[in-house]
This record gives structure tokens, C-alpha cells and sequence, in this order.
């Protein structure tokens, strides 16, 4: 009896481990976002369906040494060779939740990611959790409950619907959303 | 061009970049320069010598460091090389060639095949083997 894995569902998670005083500067990140914000410069593309929670994010310093991280940490840890596609950031006052959504465009599958990743720009503890939708050999939907702390990401496959749940706190909490290519 | 390892905390190698030499003059030059442009600290770039293999330089120049880094290779700071990861908990690290040796060495056989050509043998490490027996270690390959 042989047998062949068509497909995995590989989801991979961590701290974001950089060398002392050369950590993510995550205020950076969270200031381009609400510049964005402020700004009204959402986002959304081809692959995003419209939410009001996203907006565009600058590629800085943080950004770039974030994205090289993850980058470099794949192929060392993993050796999947990736490179990143598209970008966002979302923010979620208190009470809000976004819509289910992949970031697979049906229509463009060979533009479209092979794995998203979701960044903890500033998040208050236990007050919202990241659920991704996966089917097992019996169940199609199956949730993983995911809660992201600050400075911690997940990477998973882009096929995956996910959401965020509320935010239960009465602070702001924000995200960064990298995508990357398998190359 | 120079050729910078970047390490992180564990000083695994995460890549290598090359620096011109007219700013890398020297390596202190080159991780400034890196550290500055590639925001990274200049401690964790390490300079690396893309001739140099199993602590010889394959241009008859002089040996740096004992190996050129693949990613994921380890940097020894002590020793001052770059070696491999060890492939098995019996062998040692050789400090000088930075390459991993079996605790017995590889048979030096050959076999002569039907067209009477004679060929080296070819050898597996066994560490179940090894573990169970340390006399033995080395298993020929059986051709199919």
C-alpha cells in the first residue's frame, strides 16, 4: 500500500527574534498604519475583498526588516524559498470583527499568494483572537483558534478562510498582513 | 567583492552578501557598512572567503574561516570557521578543515565491475549501527 500527500495544511507561528536593539520597530508600523487611516487610504485589490478594518501599509524600515525576517527564517528553518507578494494593515476599534475572507482571487490563481502571514503590530491581551477555517478527512469546517501577541505572527496557506473575532478590549488593536509567493 | 555571513542569535547563517571591495577594506569596514544598510548589527556579519572549502583555498590563496556558509550552516566563533550542522551525534567537529568526521573511517575499497572497470566502493554511515557496535559504522552500498 503507497501512499501520497496531495496536500498539507502547514500553518507555521513564532516571536519575531531579532538581534538586541535591532527589534521591529512596531511603532513605525502602527504610525504608517493610522497615517493610512487617517488618510482613508484603504485597502483592497483584487484579491482582498473590501473591509473597512484595512488599509494600505508604507514599506519602511520596520517593514522591510520584518519581511526579510520572515523571509530568511522560512528557507532557514523550513527551506521553502519565498518571496513577498502583497501587503495590508488592519486596525479594530472596540467591538469590531472582520468578515470571512481568503486572499485567493479565484479568477488570477497563479497571481494570488501561497501563504498569508498576520504580524501582531499592537495587540491587548485576550481581547480578540485570529480563527482560520480548514476541513479534515471528515469535517469541511474545522476552526483554529489563534490569539497573536505583540510581536508574534502566523503563516498560513492562502486557500484558508479566516477572521478576526471581536475585539474585546476597549483599546485599538492593530495587524500587519504580509502575503508571500512559494518560488 | 567581500563576503559577509549574516548570523542570527544561535549564529545559524540566514544568508551571505558581497560588499565591494573598496568599502569592505577591511572586515570592520564592511559590517559597518552592512549594519547600516542592511539594519542588522554589525557583529552578526561575518566576513567569509568564497574560495575557501573544507579548510583550503581551492585558488591556492590562503584559507579563511575553513568553509563559504551554506544557509544554515553554523558559525563557530571560538574556532573561527563556518562548518555544516553535525550530520551524526558520533561524529566530531574537525576545529581546522571544519568538516564532520566519522568516529572510524570511511573503507578505501573498490570492486571491479563486468567490464573488468574498477570503481570505488560506496558507503553509508549506519549511526544505529555504530550505536550498537562501535566497531562498525560504514555499510556498502548493494547496487540494484
Amino acid at each position: 500500500m503507497k501512499k501520497e500527500i496531495l496536500s498539507e495544511i502547514d500553518v507555521y507561528y513564532g516571536t519575531v527574534d531579532m538581534p538586541k536593539y535591532f527589534e521591529i520597530n512596531r511603532d513605525e508600523l502602527k504610525a504608517n498604519l493610522l497615517n493610512s487611516v487617517l488618510k482613508d487610504k484603504s485597502f483592497s485589490n483584487n484579491f482582498v475583498i473590501g473591509n473597512s478594518n484595512d488599509y494600505q501599509m508604507q514599506n519602511g524600515k520596520a517593514f522591510y526588516m520584518f519581511n526579510e525576517y520572515i523571509i530568511q527564517n522560512f528557507f532557514l528553518k523550513h527551506k521553502q524559498s519565498v518571496k513577498n507578494n502583497f501587503n495590508f494593515g488592519s486596525i479594530f476599534n472596540k467591538d469590531e470583527s472582520s468578515i470571512t475572507k481568503n486572499l485567493i482571487d479565484k479568477y488570477k490563481i497563479g497571481d494570488s499568494p501561497d501563504y498569508t502571514c498576520i504580524y501582531g503590530i499592537e495587540v491587548n491581551k485576550g481581547s480578540q483572537q485570529i480563527i482560520l477555517e480548514y476541513s479534515n478527512k471528515r469535517l469541511i469546517e474545522n476552526y483554529l483558534n489563534l490569539e497573536l501577541k505583540n510581536n508574534e505572527y502566523v503563516i498560513f496557506p492562502s486557500v484558508l478562510n479566516y477572521f478576526f473575532t471581536r475585539n474585546g478590549s476597549d483599546k485599538t488593536n492593530t495587524y500587519m498582513t504580509t502575503t508571500y509567493d512559494l518560488e | 567583492m567581500a563576503h559577509f555571513a549574516k548570523i542570527n542569535d544561535d549564529n545559524e547563517v540566514l544568508t551571505v552578501l558581497t560588499v565591494d571591495n573598496s568599502i569592505a577594506t577591511d572586515e570592520a569596514a564592511g559590517q559597518a557598512h552592512l549594519e547600516e544598510n542592511n539594519n542588522w548589527p554589525a557583529e552578526k556579519w561575518i566576513q567569509c572567503s568564497y574560495n575557501t572549502e573544507a579548510g583550503q583555498h581551492l585558488k591556492g590563496g590562503t584559507a579563511f574561516r575553513a568553509n563559504y556558509p551554506n544557509i544554515g550552516w553554523k558559525w563557530d566563533a571560538t574556532n573561527n570557521i563556518f562548518h555544516a550542522l553535525q550530520p551524526y551525534a558520533s561524529w566530531t567537529l574537525n576545529t581546522t578543515t571544519g568538516i564532520w568526521e566519522a568516529p572510524i573511517a570511511k573503507p578505501d575499497t573498490t570492486s571491479t565491475r563486468s567490464d573488468n572497470q574498477v570503481i570505488p566502493d560506496s558507503y553509508e554511515w549506519d549511526e544505529n549501527a555504530y550505536q550498537a557496535d562501535n566497531t562498525t559504522g560504514w555499510v556498502k552500498n548493494t547496487p540494484l
